[in-house]
């Protein structure tokens, strides 16, 4: 199977062709608003990290900004620095260059004025959105996708049709040769062992239980009940009961093949197959991540309930648009309500219209006719307008 | 007919992939294998009941591994939630 992509220097193959402008600290994201303003296929990517975060912290939000420059979508990339942050604009900058993606660098601090960086910015962006409009889409293989897959809105439908839809399309993009990647490791506790049995070395194994254990420790450190954030209340009304529950059918959705590693949050694959982000399942934080990891695409599992009427991404930056997500529900629940908001549905499941392997082939075509341009998604509509939300563990200053 | 789908032979839930009432009789599915039950009282879509009477302190199992404890008697055909069930996962509260 094949799809129509934009083919980079380095290789890799994008769906979208777009003009990432991005700040080294959040004290300027006001910066990449104004230079994108108006300018075809260019993206302001502000967010939440500035000089009052320390360690690990920095250095994830350090990665996550070069890998989202590195992102195949992204054309090419606008660093614009202060000159006073923590975070080096300079090394962002020469990260994306070793990758040969077309990337410029402005630093307020040594171009001196405001207005100036901003005029200077959108002659750099400009340049870049032509060059990118002039690029063809090329046959690609279906191999070459790295697919993201989520869910969110959880209900019993999700465990039960959705996230095995998913699955399907994981497992045939993997055996093409391609790449999945899934997340959110509060909802892996309880399925932690079922998950680590698929690793392809202890190590790797180990490092599932890790990641489980650390998120618990954290929330027992709370001293609470993690019911009520963990199923959310929007959960609990779907029907799941426990984190256990969810996290069983949770984990359906990355299908059947091997794990072949524990990534770290917006952390790039080494390989093929199937890989485990270390990560937060609150949405707004996830995208951003799994858009960093490479993935060109998601696929987004959506339950019934109060969160699948919602036109945007459940707790999200509305319309995150470095990745088109396909939003895929499979409970025929109040369907006629959200039948404009959904871009596939296969509720059909639930009605023995369709097996679970006929609606991932569905799925799978979906997924191939928005890389290739030819559908752009819900959330693809509108402007993006809100900011990033990078994962922080440690305290705010 | 209204149905419930059972996810593995080791389970003593079903979900229902209709609203049910009491006394409604719902044929469950548990891979080729179906069977009916009546349920006791009136269940929404996506919830659970119980395939046979599960004690107090009794595991509660889906997709053949334990999902929680129940922390009362569910009888046959009763709803099974989270006033009746507890996670073993995350218990701060515990702690």
């Amino acid at each position: 199977m094949r799809f129509l992509g934009y083919r980079r220097r380095n290789g890799k193959v994008g769906v979208r062709n777009i003009v990432a402008v991005i700040p080294c600290t959040a004290c300027i994201n006001e910066l990449p608003r104004l230079i994108a303003r108006g300018i075809p296929g260019s993206i302001p990517m502000g967010h939440n990290l500035s000089c009052s975060h320390l360690g690990s912290d920095l250095e994830r939000s350090m990665q996550t900004l070069t890998n989202l420059a590195l992102n195949p979508n992204v054309y090419g990339a606008v660093i614009v620095g202060m000159g006073c942050e923590q975070m080096s604009p300079e090394k962002i900058y020469e990260d994306v260059l070793k990758f040969e993606k077309p990337v410029e660098l402005l630093i307020l601090r040594d171009i001196g004025d405001w207005n100036e960086l901003i005029e200077k910015g959108k002659k750099v962006a400009a340049r870049m959105s032509e060059e990118a409009s002039g690029l063809k889409r090329e046959e690609a293989e279906l191999g070459e996708i790295t697919l993201g897959i989520k869910c969110g809105g959880s209900d019993t439908s999700s465990g039960v049709v959705s996230n095995p839809v998913a699955g399907v399309v994981a497992d045939r993009i993997i055996q093409e040769g391609g790449t999945a990647i899934f997340t959110e490791t509060p909802e892996i506790l309880g399925a932690e062992h079922v998950l680590a049995r698929r690793a392809v070395t202890k190590d790797v194994a180990e490092r599932v239980f890790e990641a489980a254990k650390s998120t618990e420790k954290r929330v027992k450190e709370m001293g609470v009940d993690l019911r009520g954030s963990e199923p959310t209340p929007a959960n609990i009304q779907g029907g799941l009961t426990t984190i256990e529950e969810k996290s069983l059918g949770a984990i359906i959705k990355a299908g059947n093949a091997p794990l072949q590693d524990v990534l770290d949050y917006g952390e790039r694959p080494s390989g093929k197959g199937l890989y485990f982000m270390d990560g937060p399942a609150r949405t707004a934080e996830l995208l951003v991540g799994v858009a960093a990891t490479g993935c060109q695409l998601m696929v987004f599992s959506m339950g019934g309930g109060l969160p699948s009427l919602l036109p945007m991404l459940p707790a999200a930056p509305a319309r995150f648009p470095l990745m088109p997500v396909v939003k895929m529900s499979g409970n025929p629940d109040g369907y006629e309500k959200r039948k404009d908001i959904l871009d596939i549905y296969v509720g059909s499941v639930v009605e023995a219209e369709e097996t679970i392997e006929q609606a991932g082939e569905r799925l799978l075509h979906e997924v191939l006719d928005v890389a290739s341009g030819n559908k752009k998604t819900q959330f693809e509509h509108g402007a993006y307008e809100e900011i990033m939300l990078i994962q922080i563990d440690g305290p705010s200053l | 007919m209204k149905k419930a789908i059972v996810m593995d032979e080791k389970d003593n839930v079903a979900t229902l992939l209709a609203d049910a009432d009491k006394g409604d009789v719902i044929q469950v599915k548990t891979g080729a294998k179906e069977t009916e039950i009546k349920v006791q009282e009136k269940i929404q879509f996506g919830h659970k009941f119980a395939l046979k009477e599960i004690k107090s302190g009794q595991d509660v199992v889906k997709y053949g591994e334990i999902i929680g404890r129940a922390t009362k008697d569910i009888p046959n055909g009763h709803h099974v939630h989270i006033h009746n069930v507890e996670s073993l996962r995350g218990r701060g509260d515990q702690a």
